[in-house]
């Protein structure tokens, strides 16, 4: 009785897991994001840090301090990522993701709630067609591509368009947020 | 150029996270410069990391139709893997959890109002500090990690050497005796023992103290001993620490010095050693070492080259191997160089010619090769790391493409072209099993399983006259010529005559890894 207790006890915990893991998915990839050169890395190191979490769900305490928890899972599979991958992929060094890193524990919980809401507001605010431009890098490896070729120009020239794009949703993101300076 | 906040800092993070390809060497130069010096934006830079973050979870749930987007939660058409990963599992744990409570579990539910225990929840205690490397390492009863992790608490090291990477990229190496408390991920103390700080930028003001003593370190790399009488001694080996002593205002203490401590005696200038104290580099040296000289005593070792020499005009390469079955090999021309660490011996491969030629006598059932290798360039279509002259049934060829994927060949059995690469630059572990009785082959990069192939004819594996850095064939004219020139290093390369498992080749790979 008491062993399928227990199984049952961990069943819960295992539950708990994925109900914040879910819920903070999108921080925890935008934090190993930050740290890794691009999706493909942080894909793989998202799913190595999430079974770390999932088998040690049982040592936090609190839900509220999932966040620096995970956090702190992250960095310690970015490292060994970023060990294990050969020094051209990373363009920045290990001391500069490192601080950038740290440093972000100084922003408060609430900042990222608010920053999605902004994103979504901001990104409204685009024409339909830059809309699709800004989504267009994520669906698949060759859509930039694709869409400078069917607009007659280059690859670089369409990156360069989508640069200073995204530099406005940011810009607009800030604004909201009022974090301009 | 100033390095302030400005629109082309602004676009260049932008387009870092669109395709860091895309940035010309001048844009990577001053987006790193403006990144290093100006929090703001780093500030910046991370939340344009969450917005990355959000626009990949947009696209993931939106079809081609730009419309206005609409609240989504957060499930897309495309997960990302990691959430299949643990979706998969927790399937594979409801199933089990089906099988273990086919009807309501929620009856079992632990939450009794006569449960006289008030359930407790194990308190969060996280890891402050992982073991990065360790040698022979062993920590008393009591005062010991839990498994790799090291929490807030007292650590007594009784036999060894590790080093422990904190969070903030901090790495302290210790050798044993040694009894130290981790406090916070920024503190440390030693009550008895050696230690050595290999501080980052980020982890600026971190401070390692003893009874006397508060070591602050300011972005450097600095010792400090602590001997059973409490004679303790600080040494700076780069940067700067300020130093706080009791009853002494704060000072700086700058690279190149260092203090001693007697108690009986007042403090002294001594000479600073930087050998005295380990690195995470010298204790995987040792690692590695421990480990090769078992390997080469295996009673299968056909050969077991360690590039080690006494002169650098030698034109042997001695195997190590302690069988005796494949004599020395001989060195056409090559350069004795370094390997992974310092101290260790390697053969660079880089002018036309350079080879080491041996023959290996015999038939064989299974066999294994391992080694590792750091690849410069690859000038030609193929390029050899260890191949039979010729290529004759049951011989076995080890060659590499222009790409840097590993290509192999049993004459009359198979070719077999990896998908994953060799990196240019970077110290890569590879191995091989060939098994004539499974017949079947399994070749492996840094551990990892990356090409498997099953053959027909079960004949024996063999290989004769043979060469390592370039490939020997034998012309019309019955001369042999070489070609498929190496050009990097390889620092250890052996061959067994038996099938090492798939455990054992990994742990080469991690005895052997530790050389940063």
């Amino acid at each position: 009785m008491s062993k399928n207790t227990l199984n049952m006890g961990s069943n819960v915990e295992k539950d708990r897991f994925l109900t914040l893991f879910l819920k903070h998915e999108r921080e925890l990839a935008g934090i190993a994001r930050a740290s890794l050169p691009d999706w493909n890395a942080v894909d793989d190191v998202l799913q190595e840090a999430s079974l770390v979490m999932w088998r040690k769900i049982d040592q936090l305490q609190s839900d509220d301090e999932f966040i620096p928890w995970a956090r702190m899972v992250l960095r310690f599979e970015v490292l060994k990522y970023r060990r294990s991958c050969s020094r051209d992929r990373l363009l920045l060094d290990d001391d500069l993701v490192a601080l950038i890193a740290i440093e972000a524990k100084d922003e408060p919980p609430e900042y990222v709630q608010e920053q999605r809401s902004a994103i979504r507001a901001c990104l409204g605010k685009f024409s339909a067609e830059h809309q699709k431009l800004l989504l267009a890098p994520y669906t698949r490896d060759e859509a930039v591509k694709e869409m400078a070729e069917a607009a007659g120009k280059t690859a670089n020239s369409l990156y360069k368009r989508l640069g200073r794009l995204r530099t406005k949703l940011h810009d607009c993101v800030r604004m909201q947020l009022g974090t301009t300076t | 150029m100033s390095s302030e906040p400005s629109p082309l800092t602004d676009e260049l993070i932008e387009r870092y996270f669109l395709d860091p390809q895309t940035l010309s060497e001048a844009e990577q130069a001053t987006l790193i410069r403006a990144l290093k010096e100006n929090p703001s934006v780093r500030s910046r830079f991370r939340v344009a990391a969450f917005i990355d973050a959000e626009l990949r979870f947009e696209s993931s749930g939106e079809e081609s139709s730009p419309a206005p987007i609409a609240p989504t939660s957060s499930q897309g058409n495309a997960w990302p893997k990691w959430v299949l990963a643990i979706a998969a599992t927790l399937l594979l744990i409801g199933v089990l959890g089906y099988v273990n409570w086919p009807a309501k579990p929620q009856q079992t539910q632990p939450q009794i109002a006569d449960n006289p225990e008030p359930t407790t929840q194990p308190e969060v205690v996280t890891a402050i500090a992982q073991l990065d490397v360790g040698h022979n390492h062993r920590f008393e009863p009591g005062f010991a990690p839990d498994g790799n992790e090291f929490r807030e608490g007292k650590y007594h090291l009784s036999e060894g050497e590790v080093t422990l990477t904190f969070q903030n990229g901090v790495a302290v190496s210790l050798e044993s005796p040694a009894r130290f408390s981790i406090i916070d991920s920024m503190r440390m103390q030693l009550d008895h023992g050696r230690a050595r700080a290999i501080v980052p930028e980020s982890g600026h003001g971190f401070v390692i103290e003893t009874s006397t003593m508060v070591v602050e370190d300011l972005g450097t790399e600095f010792g400090v001993v602590v001997d059973d009488e409490q004679n303790q001694e600080l040494h700076v080996f780069a940067g700067e620490v300020r130093l706080h002593e009791k009853n002494s205002p704060p000072e700086l203490l700058t690279e190149n010095s260092a203090l001693a401590w007697a108690t009986d005696t007042k403090r002294r200038s001594i000479t600073p050693d930087d050998q005295a104290f380990a690195t995470s580099m010298s204790i995987g040296y040792k690692r590695w070492l421990d480990h090769s000289l078992k390997l080469r005593e295996d009673p299968a070792a056909l050969f077991y080259f360690d590039f080690e020499t006494e002169s650098r005009k030698s034109e042997e390469v001695i195997n190590r191997a302690t069988t005796g079955i494949v004599d020395n090999g001989q060195l056409t021309s090559g350069i004795w160089a370094t390997g992974r660490w310092p101290e260790k011996g390697a053969m660079l491969f880089e002018n036309t010619g350079d080879r080491i030629e041996l023959n290996i006598p015999g038939e064989y059932d299974q066999i294994t090769i391992m080694g590792w290798v750091q690849i410069n360039r690859y000038d030609f279509a193929l390029q050899t790391v260890f191949n039979s002259v010729d290529y004759s049934p049951g011989q076995h060829h080890w060659n590499l493409t222009r790409g840097g994927s590993l290509r192999m060949g049993l004459s009359s059995q198979y070719d077999l072209t990896s998908k994953q690469t060799l990196p240019r630059n970077m110290w890569t572990h590879v191995a091989a099993q060939i098994d004539a009785e499974a017949k079947e082959s399994v070749y492996y990069i840094n551990g990892e399983e990356v090409g498997r192939k099953k053959w027909n004819d079960k004949i024996p594996i063999r290989y004769g006259p043979s060469s390592i850095g370039a490939w020997g064939h034998t012309n019309r004219s019955g001369k042999v010529v070489y070609s498929r020139d190496l050009r990097g290093r390889i620092d250890e390369i052996a061959l067994f005559s038996r099938v090492l498992s798939a455990d054992e080749i990994r742990d080469a790979y991690e005895a052997g890894s530790n050389f940063q």
